[in-house]
Order: structure tokens, then C-alpha cells, then sequence
């Protein structure tokens, strides 16, 4: 609560930039000022509907904030029990999405950097799942985690080579990675294409393998999310944003972005190669095309955190929840011409996606704060859009 | 040896193609730096209605690069002045440039939009062309007339846009509207208009090598991730945004994936992908040996 009152008698455009909770405790402000606030936005004006009323009614007192996430890690606890396959893999197709669109989106976003890598890490990641797993015996559960080191661990290297390249061409050599791995593939393992079984994943029986699952699918998001949130406000997170907004200005004041942004690219291979190693465990099958499937590890990402907003936490998990519905709703084509449209349409108005449009309300809606919008820690032109 | 002069033989005779979708790919690359990844979706498309027209009328591979040769440039027009259109009235050059995440979405989801809206209408799978065109024989090979026909065609196509980007009309505007667009709006004219016109000769370009593609008998619309690694990598290893380097490289793949899928099938595709990664994490500054030559000309 601090910061100058507006003046009585300014402009509601002068109000709209005002805090909500400046304009309701101070007496000194006119009502119509504020309710002329509230109106410009579009929280207020959910909020001045029946329901929005009634909804506006329930808020969480800041002393009990811990309550949600309690009860949402009790109700992803139980999930294995009142979820069928159809919804586990629901469930694992989601959190796949939100891990990738969220590293894609911290990548391109904070750093700058565009990366089409995701089905070579993914590949490698799946591949050394089934090694893994099937070569030296690692418990299916223990060798996701193993799969995650290989990728991180090859996504070094990687890095290196496609540095070389001017930055389109180096996101375009992501996917000639996947392409070479996948012909590796290929070439080496006669019975790559049909796909190789894993017998240790069914042994696992259908409840512990759906728990696992959902369990490690949940635990990648939960720790996804945590470290890109830790990662925007943090010293890192800065210098990469600044490098990314003007790179000769940011090295003249000292800022060394290459490391974090390293750093970011191999815990984003490690969280692919995760999430390739769940997939797989989830299905039992490794075969070359769906390992290293540039529609499922890298299209469907990048469109959920760019229609989610790039560079916010939000964004790519409220992005990854829309593509997964258009596509089972509408099947994978026409989900994504539906997506990739409506991000388009979109991404013309404003810079910071489905994210920029929902957060603040749903902020306002359950806490009552501020809901003018905000500027997104990833964005640069903000929510006042590219034109 | 028959056999390997015939590998040898379609190799030559596919390296055309593979260049066409670099050179459009790598055409602002230049001048200013530019990358135009529409080719390759422009190629899909026209790939795809190639393949319907010949489906629908029967009319088979080579019939469709002769009697319709219009249809190819018709085809490469309308594809290309859409792409221009688009780039011009809706997503504005200098207000993405400088945001990479906006630069992608711009490129990116027009593209997937695309390709998606094929695979709903026509399906994932491929499209099957009629087969069985005539033969001729060239140096005591027997290759495909169409083939043939396609190559020339191709290279006609690179001849002219490599004569093309030499012409001052051509590159001096360009030039201006990537490194100083507001001194050329200074000058009366629109940066976005110039930057225009490059878009359409690159998904004009692309657009001519999807027709091209599409007579080697089968096309996909999930192959643009194909035909966009293909066209990289060509220009990649020739030097990005050079004409005669991409030719080049484009004969050197397709003689390492001809040689290699002979020698056991999906070897080809494998030396063609280390073969580039080992270019690329060998070599610094502006890739490829041509590229060095590029720079040093100036």
C-alpha cells in the first residue's frame, strides 16, 4: 500500500492505472473513480455480474494460502485411484506439454534464445530410458530420472555446435539433431521403426504404473514451475533478460548471460529427457518415430507457450491445457489450426498471450489484487501489444 | 556400375531441388541477415496440390510439369503474393525483429496453421503420384524423363534468382530495409513493402521446388519438418545465403545420401546429418567454404 492517491477529479484513464485497493480504502477518492476502475477492466466487470458477485465473495485470507496447494497435492495423491487409463494419460499428455511449453517459454521468453531441440532431447532421453531399462536392469520408475541425466549430459555438447550457428539457423539445428539421431537409430536397431517393448514397465501392474505417472508427471510440473519462477526473479534471470533486450548494453555493465542461458538449456534437455523417459513408461513401447517426433516434443509445446504468453509462469500451463483440449476436442489437425489461429489473432493484439487475458482476472477474482495488467517478466513490449 | 552411375545419376538429378529450397530459405540472408523459413510450407503446399491435381485428373508427373508449366509459375505466384500479403499487412517486419519470440510466432504459426489445415482436409498420410512417365537416356543411363525435366527446371529457377540478387534493383533497397529501415522510409519508400517483395520471390522459389518435389511420387504434409531440415542443411554447408554454395552443397548431399542408402538403406540420411554437424562444429564464422568466399567478396 504505498504510492501517491490520485488526485480527485482525474480522468479515468488516470484511474485505470491506479491499484483497485488504493481506489476502495481511500476515502478521498471519488466512488465514481473507482467504480469507473473497475469497469475498465475485465475482472471488474465479471465482478459486477451475479456470479462474479457471489464468486468475489470467497477469498483466501492471506494466513491460509497453503491450503490450495495441500489439498491439491491430496487430490493429485488420490488421482491414480478415480482416474482411468483414459484419464492418467490425459493427465501425462498435459503435464508433458506444460513441462516443455514452460522450458521452450523460459528459453525463448526470458533468454531469447529459440530452440527447436525438443524431439533431440526427447529421443535421447526415451532411448536411454530403454537402455536403461532394459540393458542394465534399472527399475523402469528410477530410469526416468536416469533418462534425464542422459539428455542433460548430451544436451551439453549439443549446445556447442549449434552455438556456431546465427540463431534461426541454430533452432533449425535442433531439429537436424533429431533428424541425425533418429537415423542413428534407425541404422543401428533393425526394429527401431516397429518399436521395441519393455517388459519391466508392465510388470509394474496397471494402478502403479498409472500412480507413477501421474506422480512423476506431477512432481516434473511442481518443479518445473518452481524453478521458473526462482529463475525469473533471480540475479540469472535478469542479466539474460537484459542481454536478451540489448546484448552490447548488458556486457558494458558486466552481465554475463552465457552461463544461465547454458544452465537453462540443459535443465530443459534433462526436463524433456524426463518427460520422454514418462511417456515411455506410460506406454511400454519405444519406437524411433514417436521418440524423436517433432510434432509431439517440439510443434505442440511451442504453440502452447505461444498462445499461453511467453516468459511467464502462467502462460505455458494456461497454454498446454488449451492445446490439449483443442486437440482431443477437435483431433490433432484440427486442434492445431484452431490453436495456431488463435494465437495468431491473438499475438497481433498483445504480446503476452492467453496469460495476459486470464491471470489478472483470476488474481483479482479469488485474492482482490491489483488488476491492472501487468508487464510480463518475458515480454518487453508488454501487454500493450506489438502495434 | 550401371547401378552406381544410376545412384550417381539421381543424385545429380535431385541436387537441384534441395538447392532451390536453401536458395529460398537463405535468400535475405545476405544482404542483411534475413532467414525465411515460408519456403518450406509454401513447398508443402504446392507439393500437396500438385499431388491432388494428379490425382484428380490423372494427368502423371511429367504431364504435370509440361502442359501445366504455367500452373507451376501460377501456382508459385498466388502462394507467393499471399505470403507477401500477409507479411506486409499483418505481421509487420520492424515491429517483430526485435522481439525473437514475435519474429518466431510470425513465421511459426502462419506455417502451422497451414500445414495443419492440409493434414485436416487431405489426411496425414502421403500422397501417391502416378508413376511411369517416360524414360530417356542420358550418358548410358536410363533415368526418368520427369526427373530430368524437373532438374532443368530447377536450375533454370537457380540461374535466374542467382542473376536476380546480383541486380542493385534488387539488392539496395533490400539492404536498406534489413540494416536501416527508417533512413529507407526516409526515402520514400516502405520497408515492409521491400521486405515484401523478398518474401515472395523466397516462397515464389519454394513454392516452384514443392511442384518439383512432388513428381518424386509421394509428398506428406508432415514432410515440411523434412524438406526445412533438407533445405538447412544445404545451406549450412554452402554458406548461408549463397546461390552457388547451395548448389554445391546440395550436390555434395545428395551424392552422400545416394552413395550411403546404396550401401545399406538409411545409411544416406545419417552421413548427410553428421556431415553437416561435423561442418558446422568445425568451422566458425559464416559456414561453409563458400560462405568464406561470400565474406571475402564482400
Amino acid at each position: 500500500m504505498s504510492g501517491p492517491a490520485p488526485k480527485p477529479g482525474d480522468g479515468a484513464e488516470d484511474a485505470s492505472l491506479v491499484p483497485l485497493e488504493l481506489l476502495s480504502e481511500d476515502s478521498s477518492v471519488p466512488s465514481d473513480v473507482a467504480s469507473q476502475h473497475r469497469d475498465a477492466t475485465a475482472a471488474g466487470w465479471w465482478r459486477g455480474r451475479r456470479v462474479g458477485r457471489w464468486l468475489g465473495r470467497w477469498r483466501v485470507p492471506q494466513d491460509r494460502r497453503l491450503v490450495g496447494p495441500v489439498l491439491a497435492a491430496l487430490v493429485v495423491l488420490s488421482l491414480p485411484w478415480w482416474v482411468g487409463s483414459y484419464g492418467a494419460e490425459l493427465l501425462v499428455e498435459l503435464a508433458v506439454v506444460a513441462v516443455l511449453a514452460q522450458w521452450w517459454s523460459l528459453l525463448a521468453g526470458a533468454a531469447g534464445v529459440i530452440s527447436l531441440s525438443g524431439a533431440f532431447h526427447a529421443g535421447t532421453g526415451a532411448y536411454a530410458w530403454l537402455l536403461l531399462v532394459r540393458y542394465a536392469g534399472v527399475p523402469p520408475v528410477v530410469a526416468v530420472m536416469g533418462a534425464a541425466l542422459v539428455s542433460a549430459a548430451v544436451a551439453a555438447p549439443a549446445a556447442w555446435a549449434l552455438r556456431r550457428l546465427p540463431a534461426p539457423w541454430a533452432a533449425v539445428g535442433g531439429l537436424v539433431l533429431a533428424a541425425a539421431g533418429s537415423a542413428m537409430v534407425t541404422a543401428i536397431d533393425g526394429s527401431a521403426e516397429r518399436g521395441r517393448t519393455v517388459r519391466a514397465a508392465a510388470t509394474l501392474g496397471p494402478l502403479l504404473r498409472r500412480s507413477a505417472t501421474i506422480w512423476l508427471g506431477a512432481l516434473l510440473v511442481v518443479a518445473t514451475v518452481l524453478v521458473a519462477a526462482a529463475f525469473l526473479r533471480s540475479e540469472a534471470g535478469l542479466a539474460v533478460r537484459a542481454a536478451r533486450d540489448d546484448e552490447e548494453a548488458a556486457v558494458a555493465l558486466g552481465l554475463k548471460p552465457e552461463k544461465p542461458i547454458l544452465a537453462l538449456w540443459i535443465a530443459g534437455a534433462a526436463a524433456t529427457g524426463a518427460a520422454a523417459g514418462l511417456v515411455h513408461l506410460s506406454s511400454g513401447v519405444v519406437a524411433v518415430g514417436e521418440a524423436f517426433d517433432p510434432l509431439r516434443w517440439v510443434l505442440v509445446p511451442v504453440l502452447a507457450a505461444l498462445l499461453g504468453g511467453s516468459g511467464m509462469v502462467g502462460g505455458p500451463m494456461l497454454g498446454a491445457v488449451a492445446v490439449v483440449a483443442a486437440e482431443r476436442l477437435l483431433g490433432t489437425a484440427g486442434g492445431l489450426v484452431a490453436v495456431s489461429l488463435s494465437a495468431s489473432w491473438l499475438l497481433l493484439g498483445r504480446a503476452d498471450g492467453l496469460a495476459g487475458l486470464v491471470v489478472p482476472w483470476v488474481r483479482e477474482l479469488l485474492w482482490g489484487q491489483d488488476a491492472t495488467v501487468r508487464e510480463p517478466p518475458g515480454s518487453s513490449t508488454g501487454s500493450t501489444g506489438r502495434r | 556400375m550401371t547401378g552406381i552411375a544410376a545412384v550417381l545419376a539421381g543424385a545429380m538429378l535431385d541436387a537441384p531441388l534441395a538447392a532451390l529450397l536453401a536458395v529460398g530459405v537463405g535468400l535475405g540472408y545476405r544482404v542483411g541477415g534475413r532467414t525465411e523459413w515460408w519456403p518450406g510450407t509454401a513447398a508443402v503446399v504446392t507439393a500437396a496440390g500438385a499431388a491432388a491435381v494428379d490425382v484428380a485428373t490423372g494427368a502423371g508427373p511429367t504431364a504435370l510439369l509440361l502442359a501445366p508449366a504455367a500452373a507451376v509459375v501460377a501456382a508459385a505466384t498466388v502462394v507467393s503474393g499471399a505470403a507477401a500479403m500477409a507479411r506486409w499487412r499483418l505481421w509487420w517486419p520492424e515491429q517483430v525483429a526485435a522481439d525473437p519470440v514475435g519474429h518466431f510466432a510470425s513465421v511459426a504459426l502462419p506455417l502451422v496453421a497451414v500445414v495443419s489445415l492440409v493434414v485436416a482436409v487431405r489426411g496425414e498420410g502421403p500422397a501417391v503420384l502416378s508413376s511411369g512417365s517416360a524414360t530417356v537416356t542420358v550418358v548410358g543411363v536410363v533415368v526418368e524423363r520427369g526427373a530430368v525435366l524437373a532438374a532443368l527446371m530447377a536450375a533454370a529457377v537457380l540461374v535466374a534468382v542467382g542473376l536476380v540478387v546480383r541486380r542493385r534493383w534488387w539488392h539496395a533497397p533490400l539492404t536498406a530495409a534489413l540494416q536501416a529501415p527508417a533512413l529507407l522510409q526516409r526515402t520514400g519508400r516502405d520497408p515492409r513493402l521491400v521486405l515484401a517483395r523478398l518474401t515472395a520471390l523466397s516462397v515464389a522459389v519454394g513454392a516452384m521446388a514443392g511442384v518439383l518435389w512432388a513428381r518424386q511420387g509421394e509428398i506428406a504434409p508432415l514432410d515440411m519438418v523434412t524438406i526445412t531440415v533438407t533445405a538447412a542443411e544445404a545451406g549450412v554447408l554452402g554458406g548461408l545465403g549463397s546461390v552457388p554454395g547451395a548448389f554445391g552443397a546440395a550436390v555434395v548431399l545428395s551424392l552422400v545420401r545416394a552413395l550411403g542408402d546404396e550401401a545399406r538403406p538409411g545409411l544416406g540420411a545419417l552421413g548427410v546429418h553428421l556431415l553437416v554437424i561435423v561442418v558446422v562444429a568445425a568451422r566458425r564464422g559464416r559456414i561453409g567454404p563458400w560462405g568464406a568466399a561470400v565474406e571475402r567478396s564482400g
